[in-house]
């Protein structure tokens, strides 16, 4: 379980993130949703322990993870993989390698520096791209694939981590919708299988409705809502993106990204499309 | 993902057999590319015989020249006598005429004095410690042939003449003199010498020592790991680390007293102001009762400090003043220059395309005839001076310039200077209103940046002949005894450079808007 | 300003007023400017004139006579002296006797002297280029601000990096020429110190101004600091690294010919020799060579960059 207590982040005066208190269970996959400056990435990033709490702790499974430092610090970020809206991969580099540095941390950094990789590394590495349709890109310089393969590829190297917990960072921010689509059915199918929670911030209100079992609302750095993707109401809805006194008013961006967006029937369990068959 | 059964990861690596093929071949071009940089580097080895070289090199000398950089050594001598001792320092000692330092404690006693044979105290007698390079550990012959052979030799040891008078009396007579002489290297080291007797104190460990005189030296006891002795009877030298050492021989005991610090930096030891301490060279400079009549005591000083024989601030600082005229002038002149001709080599510009090519070729050949071939021919023309090396930089920076500034001009936004045309303008205000403001501020950018190297480059033409600080540096580092006037030059370079620099790229920001990178 | 000049408003007035203001004091400072530089080239050219064992006037005249003196007795010496042939003019003096200093591979096959020198020149250059890459290369990432969060580390390397760049070369080779006497190893030592500091102050710019978004990737993978910088900036700054690098090559052929001059060996020694001796045919054998080695070097680097990173410009010089 992934408990965040307390949490605050501050930057100079604003601060980002403000007493956040969650518990995420195991094989959750929740949607994080706010405003652009509602303190999503931030929140995120403090789980990973890319940016440090100003106060408050986070812990995974009874570890105290804003305390680690060092080399656990670093097994911890392992077992956390994080996906990014601008996929942030190695654009020189070939995909196979960019998928094969998930495994970094797996492996005694003299090995890594000369990329020396066992066969059966390798072949876990075409495995996560063939998952994830790709594997015919292999050889190309990452920085050459289209948005959607770029985040596919993250995605497999977050596979490669063998994590815990995926986080994701408006993974299909930058995406157009087909593409989205395929992230985010890829992500599901990643938690479904395999039972790894996945938090993952969202933009588009109707996407997290459809593909998340939770969903946490955030405005100005706090948790204004949590709760089941029913839960969320109209006046939920205002109270999270802010409609400036009118309920009617919320922004067009939250609505429209998405190519299907019916809206999940009643009580019905997300419906899951594997990324590929087997 | 757990792991594969072999059938899976058969079947995976057939569908991609170009990922593992390919895999391996990345993989070797990393390890040839290593492979290659490690064969040349061997190579490069062979061609230099950098091991020979580094093996016959003398490494002892080194940490003594570095040491030079930020100390300075007294070197007193104590000869033996039949029942005394008698102390002397070189003529030119770093303590002045009469020293008397604290680490060196004398003992007097009335002692019976016969006369001495005649030759046996002849004055500037060749003493083993003449050269500077003369005896340190038996690598007289590697050091002498070192650095261009000039060895600066040291100052002769000259003796005292005055204690022992020409027409020697032959009769015993009864007079004080040094019986005990202490000297002190610190922290309880010491080196005490008595006319029969030396006896060597270092951590704790005590090194006794019977001079036979004119004869032999006998060690009582193992030697020490701080001493040696090449044979028996011989020499034996002691060490003390940086704070020096002493040889003892059948004669006298040379001692080398090294202390931190830049000795006479202000004063030399002829300077009225010698030795005072600095509250009262200051209130002689302002108020005091003048020293030389002729003249008032701050302008003595003034004149006693440029003209200080040891460091030599004056011609220092003129010499830094030529290196920094040179690379001023230079790189002034060849923008100058460079200017209107670029604007002729440019092909947006001037559309004669005989001109732009003849004029590019004649910059690469400036740029390509290198300064050092400058330098070395314009010395000869001007002799040696600022003048070839302004010359040589002006003719090359003519070259890089031009270069670059048309390269430059040839990258302009057309658009200003449609603009410009368009309102009718002459082709003359064309060019200044419509180019000249956007490459202003490049050009100027990199005449900036090439004023601070060149003021680096400036002082290494300067060795080859055409004058400046280089020259002179390079005139200290041959005698291999100034190393501290060196770093003194050294530093006044960096110092120059640093101040350069910042200008440089303070202007150059101005100039261009806030680099990147830059902290 | 009295001819029919349109009417202001109050506002338009105070406009009007500053930019009368703005225009003078601009040009002022411009006179200014000038005013400063002319004294200040006035004043260098007086005291470099004065200081100056020749008179500027007295040898105006004479400057160009050693292109007189290049002038060989026949076209062929030039040849001659830079193959190491025989010539008809031999009459044992050091001016005619190129086949000395041939040096011979096997017993018949020999490099002729300065074409051997030009090598070791050459030689010198890549060694140092090498070596400051590779210090330069280590030194860069410890003094970049996105990398090195220490502050006290980065101001550390960043000055000694400073120190090594403007550190005088002569000096070092100075100092190494002491304790090893001849010797390649001293123009190398001079060279690749200077390098270092040139070439890791430009790539340490260039690594602050890489894109750190692969470097969080894998920061966020747990990567430790070795491996962010070996897979997330070095594919980044590899190509401009290499063409920085190229670019001191060039750059260090010409410092290590003049190292060579001061004592450094190579045919930076033998050209100052054969000037200062006047042989003509030798020193204008050593200068074609020189001047079409550094055009070769230059080309060949030149189109190198090109490949690496395209058409971008680049100062050079440092
Ligand atoms: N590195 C930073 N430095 C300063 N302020 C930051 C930084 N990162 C985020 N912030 C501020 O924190 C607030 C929350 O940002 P963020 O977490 O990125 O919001 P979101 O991801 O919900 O759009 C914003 O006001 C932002 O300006
Ligand atoms: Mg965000």
């Amino acid at each position: 379980m992934l408990a965040i207590r307390h949490v605050t982040r501050r930057f100079g005066e604003t601060t980002a993130v403000d007493k956040v208190d969650l518990e995420i269970a195991e094989g959750e996959m929740v949607g994080v949703i706010g405003r652009s400056g509602a303190g999503k990435s931030t929140l995120l990033r403090m789980i990973n322990r890319l940016i440090d709490p100003s106060e408050g702790e986070i812990s995974f499974q009874g570890t105290q993870v804003s305390a680690l430092g060092g080399a656990a610090l670093r097994r911890w970020q392992r077992d956390c993989a994080m996906i990014f809206q601008q996929f942030n991969l190695v654009p020189r580099l070939d995909v196979l390698t960019n998928v094969l540095l998930g495994r970094l941390n797996h492996r005694s950094t003299a090995l890594n520096l000369l990329s020396v990789y066992s066969r059966e590394e390798r072949l876990k590495a075409i495995a996560a791209l063939e998952r994830l349709d790709i594997a015919q890109t292999a050889l190309q310089r990452a920085g050459t694939l289209s948005g959607g393969q770029q985040q596919r590829v993250a995605i497999a190297r977050a596979l490669m981590q063998e994590p815990k917990v995926i986080l994701a960072d408006e993974p299909i921010a930058s995406l157009d919708p087909l593409n989205a689509k395929v992230v985010m059915d890829s992500l599901a199918d990643i938690n479904a299988r395999e039972g790894i929670t996945v938090v993952t911030n969202l933009h588009t209100l109707d996407t997290a409705r459809q593909y998340c079992s939770r969903i946490i609302g955030m405005a100005r750095g706090s948790v204004v809502f949590d709760g089941a993707p029913e839960e969320l109401t109209r006046e939920a809805v205002h109270r999270i993106y802010g409609g400036e006194g009118r309920a009617e008013a919320i922004p067009e961006e939250i609505t429209s990204t998405s190519i299907d967006t019916p809206l999940r029937p009643q009580g019905e369990q997300p419906r899951l499309e594997p990324a590929l068959a087997g | 993902m757990g792991a594969f059964h072999a059938h899976e990861a058969e079947a995976l690596a057939a569908r991609y057999p170009d990922v593992f093929a390919r895999s391996l071949r990345s993989r070797l071009t990393g390890w040839l590319i290593a492979a290659g940089i490690v064969a040349y580097f061997l190579f490069a080895w062979w061609f230099f015989s950098i091991g020979q070289v580094l093996a016959n090199g003398n490494w002892g000398i080194a940490g003594i020249y570095m040491a030079d950089w930020v100390s300075y050594e007294v070197r007193p001598d104590i000869e033996f006598r039949d029942n005394h001792l008698e102390i002397s320092f070189p003529r030119f000692s770093p303590l002045g005429e009469n020293p008397d330092p604290a680490w060196l404690v004398e003992k007097r006693a009335i002692v019976e004095i016969r006369p001495e044979e005649k030759g046996s105290v002849l004055t500037g007698a060749a003493s083993p410690s003449g050269g500077f390079l003369g005896n340190l550990g038996g690598n007289e012959d590697t050091a002498d042939e070192s650095f261009l052979g000039a060895l600066g030799g040291g100052q002769p040891n000259m003796r005292r003449t005055d204690e022992v008078s020409s027409e020697t009396v032959l009769k015993t007579r009864r007079e004080e003199a040094v019986v005990e002489a202490s000297v002190s290297f610190g922290s309880g080291n010491r080196v005490d010498v008595f006319p029969e007797r030396v006896e060597v104190t270092r951590g704790g460990e005590m090194l006794i020592l019977d001079i036979v005189r004119d004869d032999r030296v006998e060690v009582r006891g193992p030697l020490p790991a701080w001493a040696s002795q090449r044979e028996p009877g011989a020499k034996v030298f002691v060490y003390f680390g940086f704070s020096g050492r002493a040889e003892i021989g059948n004669d006298e005991v040379t001692v080398r007293r090294r202390f931190l610090g830049w000795e006479n930096f202000v004063f030399d030891t002829r300077s009225p102001f010698w030795g005072r301490p600095a509250g009262e060279v200051i209130s002689l400079i302002v108020s005091g009762e003048r020293l030389d009549p002729e003249r008032s005591n701050a302008a003595l000083a003034w004149n006693n400090f440029l003209n200080n024989a040891e460091w030599q601030h004056g011609d220092v600082w003129l010499k830094l003043l030529q290196t920094i005229v040179m690379a001023f002038a230079g790189t002034v002149l060849a923008t100058l220059v460079a200017f209107p001709l670029s604007f002729a080599a440019a092909r947006n510009i001037s559309p004669n395309r005989v001109g732009n090519f003849v004029l590019k070729r004649f910059f690469d050949f400036l740029r390509s005839v290198d300064m050092l071939i400058w330098a070395l021919f314009f010395t000869r023309g001007f002799g040696p001076g600022p003048l070839a090396g302004i010359s040589a930089i002006f003719f090359t920076d003519t070259g890089t310039f031009g270069k670059l500034y048309s390269e430059a001009l040839e990258n302009i936004d057309e658009k200003q200077r449609e603009g410009v045309r368009s309102v009718g303008a002459a082709p003359v205000s064309v060019q200044r209103y419509g180019v000249v403001p956007q490459v202003l501020p490049v050009f100027l950018s990199q005449s900036l940046y090439f004023w601070e190297s060149n003021t680096r480059s400036a002082t290494i033409i300067g060795a080859v002949g055409a004058g400046g600080i280089g020259l002179k540096l390079w005139e200290a580092m041959r005698t291999n005894t100034d190393w501290e006037n060196v770093a003194y030059m050294v530093l006044l370079i960096l110092l120059v450079v640093f101040v350069f620099d910042n200008i440089s790229s303070a202007l150059r920001r101005r100039l261009i808007g806030a680099e990147p990178g830059q902290h | 300003m009295s001819v029919t000049s349109p009417v202001l408003s109050t506002a338009g007035r105070t406009i009007e007023a500053h930019w009368q203001e703005l225009a003078v004091r601009r040009r002022l400072y411009t006179i200014g400017g000038i005013l400063f530089m002319v004294l200040a080239m006035g004043g260098s050219f007086w005291f470099a004139n004065e200081s100056n064992a020749g008179k500027f006037f007295d040898r105006l005249p004479h400057v160009f006579d050693f292109i007189g003196q290049l002038v060989p007795r026949d076209g062929l010496e030039l040849w001659r002296a830079l193959f190491d042939l025989p010539s008809p003019y031999d009459d044992g003096s050091l001016k005619y006797n190129y086949p000395e200093g041939r040096v011979y591979v096997t017993e018949s096959a020999y490099i002729p002297e300065y074409i051997y020198k030009m090598l070791e020149t050459i030689n010198i250059a890549l060694v140092s280029t090498l070596i400051g890459f590779g210090i330069g290369f280590v030194l860069c990432f410890l003094a970049a601000s996105n990398l090195t969060t220490r502050r006290w580390l980065r101001f550390f390397v960043r000055r000694f990096m400073e120190v090594l760049r403007a550190f005088p070369e002569i000096v070092i080779a100075g100092f190494f020429l002491a304790v090893l006497s001849l010797g390649a190893i001293p123009a190398i030592m001079a060279v690749s110190i200077h390098t270092i500091g040139a070439l890791g102050k430009l790539f340490f710019e260039v690594v602050e101004n890489a894109d750190m978004r692969a470097e969080e990737g894998l920061r966020a993978a747990g990567a430790n600091w070795v491996e962010r910088v070996w897979f997330a900036i070095v594919p980044q700054v590899l190509p401009n690294f290499l063409s920085y690098a190229l670019l001191r090559l060039e750059i260090n052929v010409r410092a290590s010919t003049i190292i060579g001059a001061v004592g450094g060996g190579g045919i930076g020694e033998a050209l100052r020799l054969s000037i200062s001796r006047a042989h003509e045919a030798k020193t204008l054998a050593i200068v074609l060579l020189l001047f079409c080695t550094i055009v070769a070097v230059d080309q060949f680097s030149a189109w190198l960059r090109r490949r690496l990173v395209g058409n971008q410009a680049f100062e050079f010089g440092g």
